[in-house]
């Protein structure tokens, strides 16, 4: 197995950590050491600027669950749904995958179902390249979320990093 | 939307032709993940114990590196399905109670299914010919009794590290335990004897690690 194959996995992991809302496990410089593995191993230039990019880039959605999560009408949950509306939004678009997770919804297969984070890193394996509406996730979670208001709040949280400056491993 | 540019990129990436694996996890350690008594997590990870991962030559493997393997390897998949199956997410009452003692955190192991019989009785017979044990001190071997109403017990062990392999070799022995087989890649040894002495030999501060097989 190559390292990327590894580092690969391990980002896919944290991002498994945010859907079930476990954010706690998103550790900065863990984050930042895999990221950094995942870019040398595929020895592209620029490695260490992008690996700060998509560690800010998750902490990002870590610091929007955290403050969903402390706020009195937050609903932390609406960033695992962004989340999983990009990824659906990532790769190739596979309609015969699409047709096949709408019609695993359809059978009452929805957000509550994921338990652990197992069941976040298939349903990312799932979900990716089905491009799926913002209705389509709202289905999925059960009621209706204002997926470009989550985006706000995390692209707030990111900027907010850029200006301290972490993120930088 | 929101800041999603690299991790688009990352997550679009097609992923390269899967490399086979060629260092795996050993089955007492996915049955350890599987029973949730993995710790979550490395104090730290480093560019050596990457490497050491890559490689398969890490004794504490974390519930996080075994997943992060289980993605990427199919063959663990498969081992892993195969042990749900077999149940070995589900230990025996006694044997739970040894993974709820404190002191033996870390502590566990596979099969007690009749695969693991079938083995355990091969293993007998084969250690009744030629043991191939390789401790420095050979223990005399005594077999426990093997008439029908007793339940013998094989099991790997991996002795601690600083542990001095005559001393073990003798406590075995003080135990009526046979060392049947070993060591593997590990240092661990496959060892026979009666159900209770092998009990005892959970309770020991000696070894490391036990994987445990049944045999009438």
């Amino acid at each position: 197995m190559k390292v990327e194959a590894l580092a690969k996995a391990m980002i896919d992991l944290f991002l498994a950590h945010l859907i079930v809302g476990d954010e706690e496990e998103v550790k900065e410089e863990d984050v930042m050491f895999w990221a950094l593995l995942y870019f040398e191993g595929l020895g592209q230039e620029d490695e260490l600027k992008r690996a700060q990019r998509m560690t800010r880039e998750i902490l990002a959605y870590k610091r929007a669950l955290q403050r969903l999560r402390g706020s009195p009408a937050g609903r932390p949950e609406n960033v695992a749904a962004l989340i999983i509306y990009n990824i659906s939004h990532s790769g190739p678009k596979d309609l015969k995958k699409r047709e096949l997770w709408e019609n695993k919804v359809a059978r009452n297969y929805s957000y509550s179902r994921i338990r652990d984070v197992e069941e976040a890193l298939d349903l990312i394996e799932e979900v990716r390249g089905t491009y799926l509406t913002e209705r389509a996730i709202s289905e999925f979670m059960g009621r209706m979320v204002n997926l470009d208001r989550v985006a706000r709040f995390v692209e707030e949280e990111y900027e907010v990093l850029v200006a301290k400056g972490e993120g930088n491993g | 939307m929101g800041p999603w540019k690299e991790l688009g990129e990352f997550m679009g990436a097609r992923s390269r032709p899967a490399a086979r694996c060629r260092a795996h996890p050993p089955k007492a350690v996915l049955s350890l993940y599987l029973a949730g008594k993995l710790s979550t997590r490395p104090e730290e990870w480093t560019k050596e114990r990457v490497q050491a991962l890559l490689a398969g030559r890490v004794s504490d493997w974390t519930a996080w590196e075994v997943l992060a393997h289980l993605r990427t390897c199919p063959k663990c998949r498969r081992t892993l399905a195969h042990l749900k199956k077999a149940g070995a997410g589900q230990p025996a009452r006694w044997f739970r109670k040894v993974l709820e003692n404190p002191k033996l955190a870390g502590v566990g192991w596979a099969l007690a299914g009749a695969q693991a019989i079938a083995l355990a009785a091969l293993i007998l017979s084969f250690s009744l010919s030629s043991p191939p044990h390789k401790l420095d001190t050979k223990p005399e071997i005594t077999l426990p009794n093997t008439s029908s109403q007793v339940t013998l017990v094989s099991a790997w062990v991996v002795p601690e590290p600083d542990v001095n392999i005559g001393e073990f070799s003798q406590y075995l022995h003080s135990l009526g335990i046979v060392v049947v087989d070993g060591p593997d890649e590990r240092g661990g040894y496959k060892v026979m004897g009666k159900e209770e002495a092998i009990q005892s030999l959970f309770e020991s501060q000696l070894i490391k690690l036990i994987q445990k097989e049944v045999t009438p």
